[in-house]
């Protein structure tokens, strides 16, 4: 583990394809024992980081340390404390499931059969058909089989519940969360299923153009995230929200809304107070809300 | 190693049906040959399905197991499955490439063994050699493997390096083809491909399995990376490869008289103004230097193989020869030798040959390709006369109208060539086993018989108009270096009781009576080569050279005694070839005679062996 004591981390990670650039600057940690859920929308950059990650891809600049080394010049060593579910699973397709066991545990130091049988009994997967020929939901349960099998000290998912169903998916989740309260073990999550993971998640980092533009913990950034209502102010009158921080701001028929991001209950009751607002609301928001608001057309947080 | 074997495996595993197919193809051939009847061409048929089955299964095996075995996961981008594991870069692709191999090569034992019983001698008759044989079962499916992974890997990545990947694919074929043509066009053919294909196949399969591993290791699960690396380390290498080459051909090509440790024979014009060099080889590259003597100046003429018979006339003013490009026009050169730069003129010529003989105004050349013969004007290379001729030893101008030509079959014939009748009438004629050694003044020495072991070899001189043996004398040993006139018609002669002995220095006067010898005895590790030099007043020049041209030693002999009167290491005369030295009797002893000393071509001052370089220049 790095003196910073992360498990996973990127110092100024960029990446570049031609001239459009995947991700630029891009510094984050992945404390031990989290759930660090990594959001973005489709090429906002998230698989580039995982691949790097990962020591899949060379970065243009930065680096990306796995358990304390530069995981471009470490991989194969790092990786045998890592178990990983692409977004794609692409394990190959003539080998059937026991097969895709068997060639795995011999790269592994430890491998737990019972737990890679029991999971395929519960995940109602065939031993003799081949990998290929399963469904996409089937194929993902495998890859979730063989990624916990060695009993990696790190989990890297990324979006393993694309194209799944909601039973898969939460089948899926299920088996994280018994693999979680079992060992501890830190994970490293991509997604677009924010329901799913909102009740997982410790950390959230959010890209958008490339750019990490939150990183915190699930907690905090909840608590600083809030949706404020309020009754239109007289004409000739205009809400100010100052000293808040505002991500976005509309204008409703019933009066104003905005998500600030720096929510605080004392300075709330005081900018109230001040401002002559009526009806006020006072809401918290969802993981997807905060995506939303962060992520989406205009969004952004200062 | 772990992760390459559990690869390998697993490869191996999925593949192994190449083995199924191996032994099925080696069966059938077996089948047909045992179950046809003899009477219905069974063995005849098993055994043409054995040599197809032998050759062909390798080939395709390696071929598809190449175009796949890592091409198929790069196209499909299924590579990231083993790079997410704790898998090295080397060992995917050495677990890959590995059981690719293993499996072709396995493929290949099974169908020959299997269809073994088919061959006579119980393996496929593919080479003259067993050595070819495994070369071929071993070596090629190989290099099929490693090919095709290269070629799959850039065509199924489906990159936009594709294209450039071409371009650099047709830019290496191009100079490589241009240095091949370089080397090719220089006569180094033979001894070239022997020292350079070797290395440039090797280097070339080296470059195709870096490449291919670089395309893995950083590429790692990225195609176009992969692609890129691939790429880089492929054409680089090559690049290398050829860089290589090119200097190696520029090394070649290169070669000078001055040269470093070039070790040339040289043959004098009859003045002494120019010498002809014929340098050892480079990597079968042997040109041609005409050089100017008192300057050092050269002109480049090409290769041993491309240019022949520099010839000169008596004055030493004109030379011609012909050069024969192997990718250019065949051409009549003629080059006048008034000063230090000679004046060159190129003629086409339609047919090939080889200048027998030029004509004392340099305005007509004899030209001879084995089997006619043809006399040219040298400015123009119009054909004045031909005739058939075979056998071909020597000939000589008589003017410009008449060329005695020496055929040697069965002994040897003088006849004279008219050139306006085109009749040739026999002049001379000596049975036995004849061997020129000099012609001067109308008359000829010769080498009449292959010797006994009680007289020896016996010296005969002819008159070559007349065709009669004047003197004929029996020397007594078995082996003559050479025999030549002084000025004064005594004949000098080299010889030695076997090939192998000491020679003797001997000075016969012209009734063939022997008046001066003197031993000489060579310190060569290995039987010595004596050279004429020439005569220097009153001091006779010979040299020797041992058999691979590394030692040289002149000797400086009275010429009234034959009296060795001194001795100097590493330099030997130019060669005189007798036929450059016609002229009136005493324009030998006035010709200044060249050494060649260590690369260098020298004078050296008979009385006191002051040595004065010649300076080589390009």
């Amino acid at each position: 583990m790095s003196d910073t004591g992360a498990v996973l981390a990127t110092e100024r990670l960029s990446v570049r394809y031609g001239s459009r650039a995947a991700l630029l600057d891009v510094s984050l940690r992945v404390p031990p024992g989290s759930v660090f859920v990594l959001l973005g929308r489709n090429g906002a950059g998230k698989s580039s980081l995982v691949r790097c990650a990962l020591g899949l891809q060379r970065p243009d600049s930065g680096r990306a340390v796995l358990f304390g080394a530069d995981v471009w010049r470490t991989r194969a060593k790092a990786l045998a404390r890592v178990g990983v579910v692409p977004e794609e699973p692409d394990a190959p397709p003539d080998m059937t499931a026991r097969e895709l066991a068997s060639f795995c545990r011999r790269l592994y130091a430890t491998w737990d059969d019972a737990g890679v049988a029991a999971r395929l009994r519960r995940f109602d997967i065939p031993d003799d058909v081949p990998f290929g020929r399963l469904s996409k939901g089937q194929k993902g349960a495998v890859m979730l089989a063989l990624c916990l099998a060695p009993r990696p000290e790190l989990l890297v998912l990324d979006d393993p519940t694309l194209g799944l169903d909601a039973v898969a998916r939460r089948a899926l989740y299920d088996e994280l969360i018994g693999d979680l309260a079992d060992r501890g073990t830190t994970v490293f999550l991509t997604t677009h299923d924010l329901d799913g993971v909102e009740r997982l998640a410790t950390h959230v980092a959010i890209l958008k153009d490339a750019r990490l533009v939150l990183d915190e913990e699930m907690e905090a950034m909840k608590a600083r995230f809030r949706r404020i209502r309020c009754a239109r102010p007289a004409p000739g009158d205009r809400a100010a929200w100052t000293p808040f921080v505002t991500v976005s701001e509309r204008s409703r028929e019933w009066g104003l809304e905005a998500v600030v991001s720096n929510f605080e209950e004392g300075a709330f009751a005081a900018f109230v107070a001040q401002a002559g607002l009526r009806d006020v609301e006072v809401g918290t928001l969802s993981l997807e809300e905060v995506f939303v608001s962060v992520a989406g057309e205009g969004g952004g947080v200062s | 190693m772990r992760g390459a074997l559990a690869v390998a495996s697993r490869e191996v595993r999925e593949r192994r049906g190449v083995l199924w197919v191996a032994a099925l193809s080696g069966l059938l051939p077996l089948l047909l040959h045992v179950l046809l009847p003899a009477g219905r061409g069974g063995p005849d048929v098993g055994f043409f399905f054995a040599v197809a089955a032998v050759v062909a299964l390798p080939i395709a095996v390696g071929l598809t197991l190449g175009a796949s075995v890592i091409a198929r996961d790069v196209a499909e981008g299924r590579l990231g499955f083993y790079f997410a594991r704790p898998l090295s870069g080397r060992g995917i692709w050495a677990g890959k490439m590995g059981a690719a191999l293993l499996l072709t090569l396995a493929a290949t034992g099974l169908v020959t063994a299997i269809a073994s019983p088919v061959f006579p001698t119980g393996l496929p008759p593919v080479g003259p050699a067993p050595s070819l044989v495994l070369l071929f079962l071993i070596v090629v499916p190989l290099v099929c493997v490693i090919a095709a992974h290269v070629g799959a890997v850039l065509l199924r990545s489906r990159s936009g390096l594709l294209p450039y990947d071409l371009a650099a694919g047709v830019a290496v074929l191009a100079v490589a083809a241009w240095l091949a043509w370089l080397l090719l066009a220089a006569g180094a053919t033979r001894r070239t491909a022997e020292i350079v294909i070797p290395p440039l196949v090797l280097g070339t399969l080296a470059a195709l399995v870096i490449a291919g591993a670089a395309q893995v290791v950083a590429g790692r699960g990225d195609a176009r990376r992969g692609h890129r690396a691939l790429s880089r380390t492929l054409w680089g290498s090559l690049a290398a490869l050829l860089a290589f080459l090119g200097l190696f051909v520029a090394w070649v090509l290169g070669i000078s008289p001055s040269s470093p440790g070039v070790r040339p024979i040289v043959e004098s014009s009859p003045d002494g103004a120019y010498v002809v060099t014929y340098l050892h080889e480079r990597a079968g590259h042997e040109p041609v230097f005409l050089v100017h003597a008192a300057t050092g100046r050269f002109l480049r003429l090409g290769a041993q193989q491309t240019t022949t018979g520099v010839r000169f006339t008596a004055d030493g003013k004109t030379a011609v020869w012909v050069e024969s490009p192997p990718f250019g026009t065949r051409s009549l050169v003629k080059a006048r030798l008034e000063g230090p730069e000679p004046v060159v003129t190129r003629t086409e010529l339609s047919e090939p040959g080889r200048p027998l003989a030029l004509s004392e105004d340099g305005s007509r050349v004899l030209l001879d390709d084995r089997s006619t013969l043809s006399v040219r004007e040298t400015d123009t290379a119009r054909v004045v006369a031909r005739a058939p001729g075979s056998y071909i030893r020597g000939a000589t101008f008589l003017g410009t109208r008449t060329v005695r030509v020496y055929r040697h079959v069965d002994g040897i014939t003088g006849s004279d060539w008219d050139l306006q009748t085109g009749k040739m009438i026999e002049r001379v004629r000596i049975a036995s086993m004849p061997w020129v050694h000099d012609v001067r003044g109308g008359r000829m020495i010769v080498s009449q018989d292959r010797g006994s072991s009680e007289s020896g070899v016996t010296l005969a001189i002819y008159d070559i108009e007349t065709g009669r043996s004047q003197v004929s004398f029996p020397i007594g040993d078995m082996h003559v270096d050479f025999a030549r006139w002084l000025d004064d018609g005594r004949v000098v002669v080299v010889s030695s009781p076997r090939f192998d002995d000491d020679a003797r220095l001997r000075i016969f006067d012209a009734s063939g009576q022997e008046i001066a010898a003197t031993p000489l005895a060579s310190p060569a590790r290995s039987r010595s080569w004596w050279r004429w030099g020439g005569q220097a007043g009153d001091t006779l020049v010979l040299g020797y050279h041992d058999r691979k041209r590394e030692g040289y030693e002149t000797v400086f002999a009275d010429a009234r005694t034959a009296a060795v009167k001194r001795r100097e290491a590493q330099i030997i005369p130019v060669f005189q070839p007798w036929w450059a030295e016609r002229g009136d009797s005493a324009a030998r002893s006035r010709r200044p005679i060249l050494y060649f000393e260590r690369g260098r071509v020298v004078t050296v001052d008979p009385a006191t062996g002051a040595r004065t370089r010649v300076p080589w220049q390009g």
